[in-house]
């Protein structure tokens, strides 16, 4: 092998130019791949885990599934085949009535960590001269920390006030700021879809970084927004925290069986978001597998050119005892060097353009806000550009390296004499 | 002596013309042996089959009396790095190594370490003229100084035959004279050299001559053996 290593290495180091420039187009592939996998997916894991802190891994809610066929089937049974034309809907109540027991039923649960009930409604909140609509949730401030970590994204921490102080809310920082509040203590008004209006002194600031709920969100106590929508001991939504949440979509169909309530896993509420990321990240790998394509063609070019102008070495070596296969693991392992160098190369310029992204200090604002870029830094994109470029170097030296083993050092021979 | 190259009945063919009819040739240890011709008589070609880089259409070649099986190629290249050392018209050497790294190319691939290879090159360099030369690239030498460096190449395994094909042709009347007092010396030594070439006053050194013609073996000659 020694043989090999030497006649490999010399040729590369030789031909310095040709070697620097396959070298930079892996480097850049595989600095673009780990840039833009930490990038693309840093966004994507900071939305997901703001919106699982913000969204219970499973809700529970007052929604019926249409089954037109719900009371022919357990009349006539499963195996029915029947088509039904012009169903009535059904009259649903938007409440939930009995969800102190919901609640003490699953406490118990080894897979739940934490419950909390919601009522929602809308409302128009206004301050001085400016007014937007909102959406208003009521909430136990205590079984609402244990079923999401609603603390971490109040501004400072004043959740409790909401439960000592039952004319206080806490408004979404953006609502705040179109409404022109910047700081706590203002007061407004929230008029509810009966028409009634209510005084609300604003005790904090709800800032998820997501901008279409710091949009519209206001916290109150739960007992209260009863009182106002006059929905006394109503809540229209649970909320469960679980332990393991890629366990969410079993335990929503699980409670919905047991409950026959509609429950949507954070998967289903956010079925838009992970099919839009999906799509994403189809076309963030394929621009980064286009241009690791390109550099493997920039490796079979130069492996290729270094096959044509060493025709005469390649010959000379097969009179001197080299082998078809020598001649294959030689230029094989030009590639694979090449790939190597340019995985690591690459892995320091992909490290540099996560440094540098993390360094800039510009204010996203979007479907999420963030101060900087939400990057993923896992060792693992650097592990698959590594990969990646070795595999494209293996396959990109290949043919060419078999083309050199074919050489008929006799036709190279007699062409120069 | 017994021979340690024998072709029996050799043909050779290209594109259905057959340019080595019937060959026939005996070599043994020690020999100088220039094969000469006109131009397309098969001289370069008996010498690649000779050499074990051409395989012959028909016919049999034997290597230290054993018979060449050419199915085998794994066989067929460490014989050829190991017996023969080969010199060519064109010296051949890459462009990228020193001439030292030139001389070490087939001791690797024979098998030996780095620093014997290189102690080896240093010695087969030293004897062929080139001290101090050593770590110059091919492109840094004269054209003799560079065929030097091709015949260290070729003796780098310690060979048994050195093959030449038209080693003077590229140069002139001084260098062809130095190379071919290294083949005397090397014959001298005890080593078998054959030798292509068409220039009839350098097979007065040699001790036989196979003139060819047509692809057939017309004269096989014997010389005074004292001309080295």
């Amino acid at each position: 092998m020694k043989h090999i290593v030497f006649v490999t290495l010399k040729l590369l180091f030789e031909r310095k130019r040709q070697t620097i420039v396959a070298i930079v187009g892996v480097s850049i592939g595989v600095g673009a791949f780990i840039a833009m996998a930490s990038l693309m997916n840093g966004f994507q894991k900071y939305f997901i885990e703001q919106a699982l802190d913000l969204n219970a891994h499973v809700t529970l809610k007052v929604k019926d599934e249409p089954d037109k066929g719900k009371i022919l089937k357990q009349v006539y049974g499963d195996n029915l085949y029947f088509n039904v034309y012009g169903s009535k809907p059904k009259e649903l109540k938007d409440k939930i009535i009995d969800y102190k027991f919901l609640i003490s039923k699953y406490e118990k649960d080894a897979e739940i960590i934490g419950i909390a009930p919601h009522l929602t409604g809308q409302g128009i909140v206004k301050y001085g001269t400016v007014d937007k609509s909102a959406s208003l949730i009521g909430i136990d401030p205590i079984l609402e920390r244990k079923a999401s970590v609603i603390d971490k994204f109040i501004s400072n921490k004043k959740l409790d006030i909401l439960t000592s102080d039952r004319d206080s809310v806490i408004i979404g920082k953006l609502l705040a700021r179109d409404l022109g509040i910047d700081e706590v203590g203002k007061k407004v008004i929230i008029t509810t879809p009966n028409g009634v209006t209510y005084l609300f002194k604003v005790v904090d600031f709800f800032d998820s970084g997501i901008t279409m709920l710091d949009q519209t969100r206001i916290y109150m106590n739960l007992k209260t927004l009863q009182t106002i929508l006059n929905k006394p001991n109503e809540v229209n939504e649970i909320i469960f925290k679980i332990k393991d949440v890629y366990k969410a979509n079993e335990i929503a169909d699980r409670i919905n069986r047991e409950t026959s309530y509609y429950t949507e896993s954070w998967q289903k509420a956010f079925r838009n978001f992970l099919q839009l990321f999906k799509i994403q990240n189809y076309i963030t790998y394929m621009i980064v597998f286009a241009i690791l394509i390109v550099s493997a063609f920039g490796i079979f070019n130069i492996i290729m050119m270094t096959v044509l102008e060493k025709k005469r070495d390649i010959a000379i070596l097969k009179a001197l005892g080299y082998e078809n296969v020598d001649i294959i693991k030689i230029f094989v392992f030009h590639g694979i060097t090449i790939g190597f160098l340019g995985a690591i190369f690459g892995s320091f310029l992909g490290y540099a353009i996560q440094e540098f992204l993390a360094s800039v200090n510009v204010s996203v604002e979007g479907l999420v806000r963030t101060k900087g870029f939400a990057l993923d830094r896992s060792p693992l994109y650097f592990l698959y550009g590594i990969l990646f470029a070795f595999t494209f170097s293996i396959f990109a030296a290949f043919y060419p390296s078999y083309k050199a083993s074919k050489l008929n050092p006799i036709d190279i021979f007699r062409s120069s004499a | 002596m017994s021979s340690i190259i024998q072709l029996k009945n050799i043909n050779k063919k290209i594109r259905e013309e057959l340019i080595l009819r019937d060959i026939n040739l005996s070599v043994t240890k020690g020999e100088f042996i220039s094969i000469i011709g006109p131009s397309g008589s098969g001289k370069s070609s008996l010498l690649y089959i000779i050499g074990l880089l051409d395989i012959p259409s028909d016919g049999e070649v034997f290597i230290e009396g054993e018979k060449v099986d050419f199915t085998e190629t794994h066989k067929i290249a460490h014989l050829r790095n190991i017996k023969f050392g080969f010199i060519f018209q064109f010296h051949y050497l890459i462009a990228e190594f020193s001439l030292l790294e030139n001389v070490m190319v087939p001791m690797l691939k024979a098998g030996r370490t780095k620093e014997e290879s290189k102690e080896r090159a240093y010695l087969l360099l030293q004897k062929l003229g080139l001290k101090g030369k050593e770590k110059r690239k091919p492109f840094q030498i004269s054209g003799g100084e560079q065929q030097r460096v091709a015949i260290a190449r070729a003796l780098a395994n310690e060979p048994i035959v050195i093959i030449a094909d038209e080693p003077t042709g590229n140069l002139d009347s001084k260098n062809t004279a130095i190379v071919m007092d290294i083949f005397c010396n090397l014959h001298l030594e005890g080593k078998t050299v054959i030798m292509v070439t068409h220039e009839i006053e350098l097979t007065e050194r040699t001790e036989r001559i196979v003139k060819m013609l047509d692809g057939n073996i017309i004269e096989d000659i014997e010389l005074d053996k004292k001309k080295c």
